[in-house]
C-alpha cells in the first residue's frame, strides 16, 4: 500500500523530510488517507491473501518459455514470437534529458507518441546522475541558446520553491534532481504519453535497412513495440547499434557523483585555519547541500567488467573522501547525503550520421540549411554552433533518429554535444522531425525540413 | 619609392626649384605608396616588410647581423645603399617620406622663428655605432631609423589601438616637432639613414677617385681604401656642398665634417671620417656586446612565432610594426610596458582575444630584418611561441568541476588528461613535442581573472 502515498506525492512539491512527515503522519491513518490515484489499477488486482500481500497468481508456472539452450559448450537463444506490448506513432527509447523532450515534442507536433525508460523516473544522467549543474545553455557575451521545450522545464522549476539556484542570465543554473523529476512527470503526464518505465530497450525490430519498433527486456519478460519512426535517446545508442547503424565506439571518462550535506554547519572560524579539504563541490538548491562530482578515468563504458569496477572504486573513494572532509577542522558535521544511482557515463557510442558536427564548423560559425538547433557552450567559452538536422541521421538505417550524446558529432564537439541543455535542443528536434516523419508518412531523412523548422519555432526553439 | 632612382637630381642651379618641386612630389608620392603598403586594408601579404626594408641602413646592418640577405626585399635597401655612392643623399632628397615631413615642420619653425644649430653629426655615429654592433648580432639602435618610425605610425591604422601601437607612433610626430623647435636638425644631425648615405657618399667618393687598381682591394674594407686617398679632399667638398642648392636639405651633415677637420691636426687631418668610422664601430662593438650582455635576461615575454631567441631578436627588431599590422587575431602588440628597456615596444604576444591561428605565418612573411625568421613550411611546431603549462590551484578539474575545455580546443591535439588512481584527480598534461604555444587553450581557459593554463615563453 505504501507506494501507492509515493505516487500521490509525485504531485506535490514536497521535499523528503516533509515527505517523511507525511508518510508519518498519514501511516497512523492508514486507512482513512485514500488519496485519490485515478489511474491506478492495483484496487481490482487479486483477491486478499494475506496480512500485506495479495495473490495474483496461485501457483504459475511459465510455460511455453523458450529459453536459452546450452548446445554443447555453446549457449543458444532460438528464434522465438515476442508478444507485441504497444502500436504507436513515434517510439522514443530512453527518458534522459534529450528523450523526455522529444517525446513531449513529438506529442505537441500531434504524433501518438511512447515512452520508454530503463529506471523508474525521467531526467536521466540529469537527475539519476545527479548532474545537477546545467553546463551549455549559455553562449560567450551570456545569450542563452537552449529555448523551447528545455527552457520550459527550466521556467516550471523556476516556479518551485527551492528546485533551482543560479537561475539569471549569463549564468549556469544549478538544479535539484527530486524537483526536476516531478517537473519531468508533470510534463509526460500533461502530453498525454504513453509510458514504459523499467523497460530495457534490447533490440531493434527490423525490416530491411528500416527499423520498425524495438524490444524491451523487463520484469514481464520481452516484449515488443510496434513503431513508424523510433527515436534512440538511450544516451548510450543501444538502438542505433541494435539497428545495424555506423556508429564511432568512444572512451571517455566514467565518474560517479555525490552529494553531501551539513555544509551550512560547517564552523568557519576553525574551517579558516586549515587548507580547504578536496570534494566539496558545488551549491544545489537544497541549503547546506552540495553537489560533488567526480570525472574519473578514461574508461569503455560499454563494458560491464569496467562499469562494475568503476561503482565499486567509485564509492569506496567517495566514502573515504568524505571521511577525510570530516576529519578536517571544522568540518566534522559533513555526511555523505547519497551517491548518484546512476554511473557518470559521458561518452561511449556516437553516431556516424549524415551530417557530424565539427570544431571546424563552430569556430566558423557555419550556418546550416537544414538546422535544427543551436548548441551552447559549457562555460561561455565560444559562440553558439548549430546543429544540423544530418546529425541525427543514420547514413544507411530508415526511420530512426538520434537524439542526445549520441548525435553524430567529432570527438572534441561530444563534450559539448553531452551537455543536458544540448540534449534538450537535440532531443527537441528528433521529436519534432519524428513526428512529422510518422504523420507525413515519410522516412525521417525524406522530412520536410522547413515544416520541421516551422514546428520547432512554433515550439519557442531557437534556431539561430 | 625605387621607382625615383632613375630620376638624376639635376646639378646646375637655376633648376633649383623645379627641381625641389619634383623631389617633393616624388617624396610625397612615396608618402602615399607607404601608406598603401602598410594599410590594413590595401596591403599584400608580403609587401608591408618594404617599408622599413628599403632603408639602406636597415639593408646593410641587418645583412651584416645576420651574415646573409634574410629577405628578398632587403634587396632594395641595398640597391638603395649602392645608388648612395655616386648620388649623394639621393634617397632623401627622392625618396624619404620622413624627411618629406621633416622639412615641412622644419618650414614651419623657420616661420617662427625657430633658428638651427650646431651639432656634432649624431647620426653618422649611431649609424657607424650601429653598423659595428651588427658586427656581433646586435644592431643597437636600428629603430631609430626613419623608415622604421613612419611605419610604427601606421600602427594606428591597425584596429584594436593599444598602448604599445600609440607609443610606436609617437616616433615620427616628434621627428616633426624636434623639426619644428630646431629646423633641419632631424635631417641634417640626427638621422642614421641620412647619415650613412653620407657616409656611403664620401666612400663612393674615394672609390671614384682610385686608381682603377685599387678599387678591388678598396671595395672590401673602407678603412684600407681610404687610407691611399690624397688629404684635404673631404673638407673641400663639403664646403663646396653645404651651401648646396637642397636649402631645405640636411646639407649640414657635412659642416660636421668641416668642423672635424678643421680641429683635427697633424697626421689625422682630413680623415675625420675615417677615423669617425673606425672609433663608431669599436664603440658600436663594444656597446652591442655589452647590451647584449645586459639584454641576456631570461625571456619573460612570448615573441611572435620563428622570433629569434630573445637577445638577438631584441637585437635585430627595429619595432616597425609589420608583425602586429600583419596579425589577423591581432595578437601581437608593441610591448609599451617591457621587463627591460632593452625590450621597449618589442612585439609581444598576448592571448586575451585571440591565439596564434594554425594556419597563419602572416608576421614571418611581413619582418623586414628576419628578427621574426621565415616560416616556409608553416610549421608552427618548428618555431613554437612558448610553451603551455596548468596551475592546478586554479584549473577546474583540480576542483573536480566538469571542465574539457582546452582539451578540446586545443588544434594540436596537444592536451591530454591524465587520471591518477590514487589521488582521483584528472590532471591536463601537456606533450612538449605537440605544443606550439598558440594560446587555443589560455583564450578558452573559462577561469578568469587568470587563466589555468597559460603559454610561457621557452628558455
Amino acid at each position: 500500500m505504501l507506494w501507492r502515498y509515493r505516487r500521490t506525492t509525485v504531485n506535490h512539491p514536497l521535499d523528503r523530510r516533509q515527505w517523511l512527515r507525511y508518510v508519518w503522519a498519514s501511516g497512523a491513518a492508514a486507512g482513512l488517507a485514500r488519496l485519490g490515484t485515478p489511474d491506478s489499477p492495483a484496487a481490482e488486482v487479486g483477491e486478499p491473501g494475506g496480512f500485506q500481500s495479495s495473490i495474483i497468481a496461485k501457483s504459475k508456472v511459465d510455460a511455453n518459455r523458450v529459453n536459452a539452450r546450452l548446445v554443447g559448450d555453446r549457449v543458444i537463444q532460438p528464434e522465438t514470437e515476442l508478444p507485441v506490448l504497444h502500436r504507436t506513432d513515434v517510439l522514443v527509447v530512453g527518458g534522459g534529458s534529450a528523450g523526455v523532450v522529444a517525446a513531449i515534442a513529438a506529442r505537441r507536433a500531434g504524433a501518438e507518441v511512447t515512452l520508454v525508460e530503463r529506471y523508474g523516473h525521467f531526467g536521466g544522467l540529469w537527475t539519476g546522475g545527479l548532474v545537477l549543474l546545467i553546463l551549455g545553455h549559455i553562449v560567450k557575451g551570456g545569450k542563452q541558446v537552449c529555448q523551447g521545450i528545455g527552457e520550459e522545464i527550466m521556467q516550471r522549476l523556476e516556479k518551485l520553491d527551492g528546485a533551482i539556484v543560479n537561475r539569471r542570465p549569463g549564468v549556469n543554473p544549478t538544479v535539484d534532481a527530486e524537483a526536476a523529476k516531478y517537473i519531468l512527470v508533470e510534463m509526460v503526464q500533461e502530453a498525454k504519453l504513453k509510458v514504459f518505465l523499467h523497460c530495457w530497450g534490447v533490440d531493434a525490430i527490423m525490416d530491411g535497412q528500416s527499423i520498425r519498433g524495438a524490444v524491451f527486456e523487463s520484469k514481464a519478460g520481452r516484449q515488443a513495440i510496434l513503431a513508424k519512426v523510433v527515436v534512440d535517446a538511450t544516451g548510450d545508442g543501444d538502438l542505433l547499434a541494435a539497428a545495424g547503424a555506423e556508429y564511432e565506439h568512444r572512451s571517455h571518462n566514467v565518474g560517479l557523483v555525490s552529494r553531501i550535506g551539513n555544509l551550512d554547519r560547517v564552523d568557519k572560524q576553525l574551517a579558516g585555519q586549515s587548507p580547504k579539504p578536496r570534494g566539496l563541490g558545488g551549491i544545489t538548491p537544497v541549503p547546506g547541500v552540495n553537489w560533488v562530482n567526480m570525472l574519473g578515468p578514461e574508461v569503455d563504458g560499454l563494458d560491464i567488467e569496467v562499469l562494475t569496477r568503476m561503482e565499486l572504486n567509485h564509492r569506496r573513494f567517495i566514502w573515504q573522501n568524505v571521511q577525510k572532509v570530516r576529519k578536517t577542522p571544522g568540518y566534522e558535521k559533513v555526511y555523505l547525503v547519497e551517491t548518484a544511482p546512476q554511473l557518470g557515463v559521458r561518452i561511449t557510442r556516437v553516431l556516424a550520421g549524415v551530417k557530424t558536427i565539427t570544431r571546424a564548423d563552430l569556430d566558423a560559425c557555419t550556418k546550416f540549411a537544414d538546422v535544427v538547433g543551436v548548441g551552447g557552450a559549457s562555460h561561455a567559452e565560444h559562440g553558439e554552433w548549430q546543429i544540423p538536422y544530418g546529425a541525427l541521421l543514420p547514413v544507411k538505417i530508415d526511420n530512426l533518429l538520434a537524439a542526445g550524446r549520441c548525435v553524430s558529432a567529432e570527438m572534441r564537439m561530444a563534450d559539448l554535444v553531452r551537455l543536458i541543455p544540448n540534449c534538450f535542443v537535440t532531443g527537441h528536434a528528433a521529436g519534432v522531425a519524428a513526428a512529422v516523419a510518422a504523420l507525413d508518412g515519410c522516412r525521417p531523412r525524406d522530412v520536410d525540413i522547413s515544416k520541421v523548422q516551422r514546428i520547432l519555432r512554433d515550439q519557442q526553439a531557437y534556431l539561430g | 619609392m625605387n621607382a625615383t632612382v632613375g630620376q638624376r637630381q639635376p646639378p646646375s642651379r637655376p633648376a633649383a626649384s623645379t627641381a625641389k618641386r619634383w623631389r617633393n612630389l616624388s617624396r610625397a608620392g612615396a608618402l602615399v605608396a607607404a601608406g598603401a603598403l602598410l594599410s590594413p586594408w590595401l596591403a599584400a601579404t608580403e609587401w608591408p616588410q618594404l617599408v622599413p626594408a628599403a632603408s639602406a641602413w636597415v639593408a646593410l646592418c641587418t645583412t651584416v647581423a645576420l651574415r646573409r640577405v634574410e629577405s628578398v626585399f632587403l634587396v632594395a635597401g641595398l640597391l638603395a645603399a649602392t645608388l648612395a655612392l655616386p648620388w649623394r643623399r639621393w634617397f632623401c632628397r627622392w625618396g624619404c617620406p620622413v624627411g618629406l615631413c621633416a622639412d615641412a615642420a622644419s618650414r614651419i619653425g623657420r616661420g617662427l622663428g625657430c633658428r638651427s644649430r650646431s651639432m656634432p653629426p649624431l647620426g653618422q655615429w649611431l649609424a657607424i655605432a650601429t653598423l659595428g654592433g651588427s658586427v656581433v648580432g646586435y644592431p643597437l639602435l636600428l629603430p631609430a631609423d626613419p623608415l622604421a618610425m613612419l611605419a610604427g605610425f601606421f600602427g594606428l591604422l591597425a584596429w584594436p589601438v593599444s598602448t604599445g601601437a600609440i607609443y610606436a607612433a609617437l616616433a615620427l610626430p616628434l621627428v616633426c616637432l624636434l623639426s619644428v623647435l630646431v629646423p633641419g636638425l632631424w635631417c641634417g644631425r640626427i638621422c642614421p639613414l641620412g647619415a650613412m648615405q653620407d657616409i656611403l657618399w664620401q666612400l663612393g667618393r674615394l672609390l671614384r677617385r682610385l686608381p682603377a687598381a685599387a678599387i678591388a682591394v678598396a671595395g672590401r674594407g673602407s678603412a684600407g681604401g681610404q687610407s691611399t686617398v690624397p688629404p684635404g679632399l673631404i673638407p673641400a667638398e663639403s664646403i663646396a656642398t653645404a651651401h648646396s642648392p637642397a636649402a631645405t636639405l640636411p646639407s649640414t651633415l657635412t659642416d660636421g665634417g668641416q668642423a672635424d677637420a678643421g680641429q683635427t691636426t697633424g697626421a689625422a687631418d682630413g680623415w675625420p671620417l675615417a677615423r669617425r668610422t673606425a672609433l663608431g664601430t669599436v664603440i658600436g662593438l663594444f656597446c652591442a656586446s655589452l647590451a647584449r650582455q645586459a639584454a641576456r635576461a631570461e625571456s619573460v615575454r612570448i615573441r611572435p612565432p620563428s622570433a629569434r631567441p630573445e637577445t638577438d631578436f631584441l637585437g635585430l627588431c627595429i619595432r616597425c610594426g609589420n608583425c602586429a599590422r600583419a596579425c589577423p587575431t591581432k595578437i601581437i602588440t608593441p610591448d609599451s610596458s617591457p621587463p627591460s628597456l632593452a625590450a621597449l615596444l618589442a612585439p609581444v604576444v598576448s592571448f586575451s582575444a585571440g591565439y596564434c591561428r594554425e594556419d597563419c605565418r602572416a608576421c614571418t612573411e611581413v619582418c623586414p630584418t628576419g628578427a621574426i625568421a621565415p616560416l616556409p613550411g608553416g610549421d608552427k611546431l618548428a618555431a613554437p611561441l612558448g610553451i603551455a603549462r596548468v596551475d592546478m590551484s586554479l584549473c577546474l578539474l583540480g576542483d573536480d568541476r566538469e571542465c574539457f575545455v582546452c582539451r578540446n580546443c586545443c588544434p594540436f591535439q596537444a592536451i591530454r588528461l591524465v587520471f591518477c588512481e590514487e589521488t582521483y584527480q584528472l590532471t591536463p598534461q601537456i606533450d612538449r613535442q605537440r605544443c606550439p604555444g598558440c594560446g587555443a587553450c589560455q583564450l578558452a581557459c573559462p577561469v578568469s581573472p587568470k587563466k589555468a593554463i597559460v603559454v610561457y615563453p621557452l628558455g
